[in-house]
């Protein structure tokens, strides 16, 4: 890589700025940016180069660490990787649950859909050893072929059952959506927040317990069928988390608004098929997400308006 | 905290912090361009670092950050902190590092 190319590199990578910050700015992270790369590889300038541009992009949608949903998405990163990690553990036993019609025959795709479910807890769960003990760099570089794994998930399914496509349309979008989503918190979390988890042992413990539980439940319920509103009333269990997590948030108690943040793709792929077609659980479940949203944007309205300084009239 | 050490003992540019970190952390932690700006933008705006002035160095303009008063007090609170962590570490070390002995034989 010559200097020509490192430069276009840093101005493609500076672009990602908003236009006011680059010019107050620009000068500087090139110099830093210069220094930093004089005796690196093309590898090491790329890599900084995207740095540059991570912090750009974040500084263009309010993710920095010196905004509130930068420190929220930084709290919710180790968590959406613990439930991710459950996640997909399950996702495997769920192959394997009495009357699922989607277990893999023994055509190429259907071997190829076994190798990916067994793939992705391997990936998730050394993305979760990685964050456990603080290396975030192997933790986020395991989360791109985690999530590009339970992307091919979808095509791979229709192409071992062609005859059953019409039944796999509805989560297809969730399919794409749900893993997107977990993968965008944790690569778009400011890395200047994510250090040593020290503290956050407990919430990672408690967050890898908590979708284990609810999974199991959503498993257990295929074997033994819970009499109370249905076959499906466990999977309204994720939106009863997300309501608890998000009346519990706060400014200061961002742990609990990184929780909800990290539960969300969960709750997206439970709740989803309760509301279609809409059943009396997915009515519930719509309506917990529904009010505790409303109070949780209610209390930050207020706590802005009284954060605001009183107008000169 | 890497960052706030950084400045404890002298202002420094952008760079330099980045230099200084890997010298502190004895290489562990490698501070990138973006990263260290993230969390430069974010220190500025919490109060614990002031930009102390600007420069031009070969032609390019630069940033020298300082050490906030309120910074120099959240580095001494928890530089205190981790003062109390390590002694008390160093006296449970220091407690089963000598096992009681007693003379063969001897019944207390």
């Amino acid at each position: 890589m010559t200097q020509q190319d490192s430069s276009r590199l840093l101005r493609w990578a500076l672009r990602f700025h908003p236009a006011a910050y680059r010019a107050e700015h620009e000068a500087e992270l090139s110099a830093i940016y210069v220094q930093a790369t004089q005796d690196a590889g093309p590898l090491g300038r790329l890599r900084e180069a995207f740095d540059v541009a991570g912090h750009g992009l974040r500084r263009r949608t309010g993710l920095g660490s010196d905004r509130m949903a930068g420190q929220v998405l930084a709290q919710a990163a180790p968590l959406a990787v613990a439930v991710a990690a459950g996640g997909s553990v399950a996702n495997l036993l769920w192959l394997f649950a009495p009357g699922n019609k989607i277990l893999p025959s023994s055509s190429l795709p259907g071997v190829l859909v076994l190798v990916n479910q067994g793939l992705m807890p391997l990936l998730w769960l050394a993305a979760l050893a990685a964050v456990w003990t603080g290396r975030w760099t192997v933790a986020r570089a395991l989360v791109v072929p985690a999530t590009l794994l339970r992307m091919v998930d979808l095509p791979l399914l229709l192409a071992a059952h062609p005859a059953g496509t019409g039944a796999l349309h509805p989560s297809g979008v969730l399919h794409l959506a749900v893993p997107l989503l977990t993968g965008a918190v944790v690569l778009a979390a400011p890395r200047d927040l994510l250090g040593s988890p020290g503290a956050r042992h407990g919430a990672i413990v408690g967050t890898t317990a908590l979708a284990v539980l609810l999974w199991a439940a959503q498993l257990f319920n295929v074997y033994q069928p819970v009499p109370l509103g249905g076959p499906r009333t466990t999977q309204a269990l994720w939106a009863g988390v997300l309501a608890v997590a998000l009346l519990l948030s706060g400014r200061d108690r961002l742990l609990a608004a990184g929780l909800a943040v990290a539960v969300f793709p969960g709750v997206l792929q439970s709740t989803v098929p309760l509301l279609y077609p809409l059943s009396p659980v997915g009515a519930v479940a719509l309506l917990l997400v529904v009010l505790s949203s409303a109070v949780s944007l209610l209390r930050a309205h207020r706590r802005r308006v009284r954060a605001a300084p009183p107008s000169a009239a | 905290m890497l960052l706030l050490t950084a400045l404890a003992d002298e202002p420094r540019h952008g760079y330099g912090l980045i230099q200084e970190i890997d010298a502190i952390s004895q290489g562990r932690v490698r501070m990138r361009t973006g990263t260290l700006y993230g969390a430069l933008d974010r220190l500025l705006q919490q109060g614990l670092i002031r930009v102390e002035r600007e420069e031009v160095v070969d032609g390019r303009a630069r940033k020298v950050y300082a050490l906030a008063e309120a910074g120099r007090g959240v580095l001494a609170a928890e530089t205190e902190r981790l003062r109390a962590v390590v002694a008390e570490a160093e006296r449970r070390l220091a407690a089963r590092r000598v096992p009681v002995t007693r003379p063969k034989g001897a019944l207390a």
